[in-house]
């Protein structure tokens, strides 16, 4: 296969297809023809899916479409915040330490070793209940503060691969002839050995987007993370396992959320194989 | 070899009271005490209530005591459930959520383990094909979306199985099919490319140039090596598992630590948070230990480097 029919085949197509719509949706959720996400209408609680509750409502008849895609909106801002911060923070990290003097190498990836060797699922956990109902939460808003744990748990992988990529770049011909032609060592690293980390970056990102979502969705159905009336898809789950009992199923309430966050994890997956396969160098054939 | 336990012994116990002392002052950090979200109490109730739980203190004699209190495994009450300790909270789950947690992954891993070899039997093959697939959509799933559909599925739909408690054995049946998925999909891919990749070695080779069957080639030459890379995968896998339990027990109502875990994050009840979080820290030390000894046995090839 060429490198270009990796990413242009049918199922990267769909994918693609799918996480562009999903953005779409997200972007344009406050303008499309939808019920409120919060109107509620008591009277007409708990219907299936029909002509007027496209995919059912919930227990205070609150439209699970509108909620669906509103939820879309706080789910990818959760995904674009953890991917930030492994660009910003990871990068430059990996950046300095591959780049610098072996010993502030060294120090600097302690650190990563230390957070990596850390159960950090469990100190954001606590971290997020430390934070529940506090000044904290009123002065950064809650969003706020859970956009930086997301980014403070995933930056990590993003240093370790860059800072592995640059100090085997450094080595090369051309940064050395850079060197020998007076280049400061800041501008070789950040004008040319950058550019050079592109696709490391861009593969490694494929791989901790869909694990910032998957946290995110974690945290948010145990009920740490989102908080009503802001709706994520987690949150949604959440929302559909407390009233899922044998008496009265609303079996709508589990599904679509689901299927939403399935269908994009899955997208995101498969859009990342596919990247990764045109991208890595190694499997040019 | 004993020079390097100790080293790794040592590097666990600084983990941990890494752990421990990032937990202490992440507590201490936050604005607002445990208490706050009840009406105020009178100044003098205030003050015999931070009397009882130490709150009053210097925080170095807090942090000291709370240090010497977890050693010696008495960490003292629970801020919601005041007539029990921490301690017992977290002895009556323990032993739920280790056999929850053991069941699936003795259900996972020998599952995945045979569907790998059954993978890697005809590489390419539908079987093969099929096995890749499930196990990467296993992979990148939410467990509580698995979980939710198969109790769609098997408690509403068909009416076969509860969908909550820890009872009865039927109950028992979701829980740890939902919890096993990921270890059968790590181990099944796993050993699938494991066994390929032995299988193209030159010992595999000469045991089927001397007429062996591909297959007992497989079984009884490739799967050993294939192995360790699963072994290795041990505490990376626990703790998936670990994360997972929080979400499957408090889908299907299981009284173990993940499901006090999180009723304290949610109720703000520190000590038994800051208890869990330690009991998971060790147990993860632990498991890794105990991967890199095992590794070290199964591995004959090591052995010569690490002395």
């Amino acid at each position: 296969m060429s490198r270009r029919s990796h990413l242009t085949s049918t199922i990267p197509m769909l994918a693609f297809g799918w996480l562009l719509v999903t953005v779409a949706t997200a972007l344009l959720a406050p303008w499309l023809p939808i019920a409120a996400p919060d109107a509620a209408l008591p009277e007409a609680a708990w219907s299936a899916p029909d002509d007027h509750f496209l995919l059912g409502s919930d227990a205070l008849g609150r439209d699970l479409w509108s909620r669906i895609l509103w939820g879309t909106r706080i789910s990818l801002a959760c995904a674009i915040a953890g991917g930030s911060a492994a660009l910003l923070l990871g990068v430059s990290w990996g950046l300095l330490a591959g780049g610098g003097s072996s010993t502030r190498d060294h120090w600097m990836m302690r650190v990563v070793d230390l957070l990596d060797s850390v159960p950090l699922v469990f100190l954001v956990i606590l971290l997020a209940s430390v934070a529940r109902n506090s000044a904290w939460m009123d002065a950064a808003g809650g969003l706020a503060l859970f956009f930086i744990i997301l980014g403070v748990v995933y930056w990590t992988p993003m240093a370790r691969v860059v800072r592995g990529e640059t100090r085997s770049l450094i080595r090369r011909e051309w940064a050395l002839a850079a060197t020998a032609l007076g280049t400061p060592p800041r501008r070789l690293l950040w004008r040319q050995v950058l550019p050079n980390l592109l696709p490391t970056i861009l593969v490694t990102l494929t791989l901790i987007i869909p694990r910032v979502l998957l946290f995110e969705a974690f945290l948010s159905f145990l009920g740490l993370g989102v908080q009503a009336p802001e709706v994520s898809w987690g949150t949604l789950a959440r929302d559909a396992f407390e009233v899922l009992n044998p008496v009265r199923t609303a079996w709508w309430m589990v599904l679509f959320p689901s299927l939403a966050l399935a269908a994009t994890l899955l997208s995101l997956n498969i859009v990342g194989d596919a990247m990764r396969t045109a991208l890595d160098p190694k499997q040019k054939r | 070899m004993s020079s390097l336990l100790m080293r790794r012994l040592l590097a666990s116990l600084i983990t941990i009271w890494a752990v421990f002392t990032l937990s202490f002052f992440i507590i201490r950090a936050a604005p607002g005490g445990p208490f706050d979200a009840n009406r105020d109490p009178p100044a003098d109730v205030k003050r015999a209530i931070e009397a009882r739980y130490h709150l009053d203190a210097p925080l170095w004699s807090q942090y000291l005591d709370q240090l010497v209190g977890w050693i010696q495994l008495d960490p003292g009450p629970s801020l919601r459930q005041p007539d029990h300790d921490v301690a017992s909270i977290l002895a009556a789950g323990f032993p739920i959520s280790l056999l929850l947690g053991g069941l699936a992954l003795i259900l996972g891993t020998t599952v995945g383990v045979l569907l790998g070899i059954l993978a890697a039997l005809r590489p390419g093959g539908v079987l093969d094909q099929l096995v890749v697939v499930t196990a990467s959509i296993g992979l990148a799933l939410p467990l509580f979306v698995i979980a939710g559909l198969l109790v769609l599925g098997f408690s509403f739909g068909l009416g076969w199985l509860p969908p909550a408690g820890w009872q009865t054995i039927p109950s028992l049946v979701l829980p740890v099919l939902c919890l096993s998925l990921m270890p059968a999909a790590q181990s099944a891919r796993l050993v699938r490319s494991g066994l390929i990749e032995m299988s193209t070695e030159e010992f595999a080779r000469t045991a089927r140039a001397k007429g062996l069957s591909p297959f007992s080639v497989l079984l009884f030459h490739c799967l050993r090596p294939a192995l360790i890379p699963l072994v290795a995968t041990l505490a990376p896998t626990a703790a998936a598992l670990l994360t997972g339990s929080l979400v499957v027990e408090q889908i299907f109502a299981i009284p173990g630590v993940g499901m006090h875990f999180i009723q304290g994050a949610l109720n703000r009840d520190y000590p038994l948070v800051l208890g869990a979080v330690l009991l998971y820290t060790v147990l993860l030390q632990l498991l890794s230990l105990l991967a890199d000894l095992l590794t070290w046995i199964l591995d004959p090839r090591l052995r010569g480097e690490v002395r």
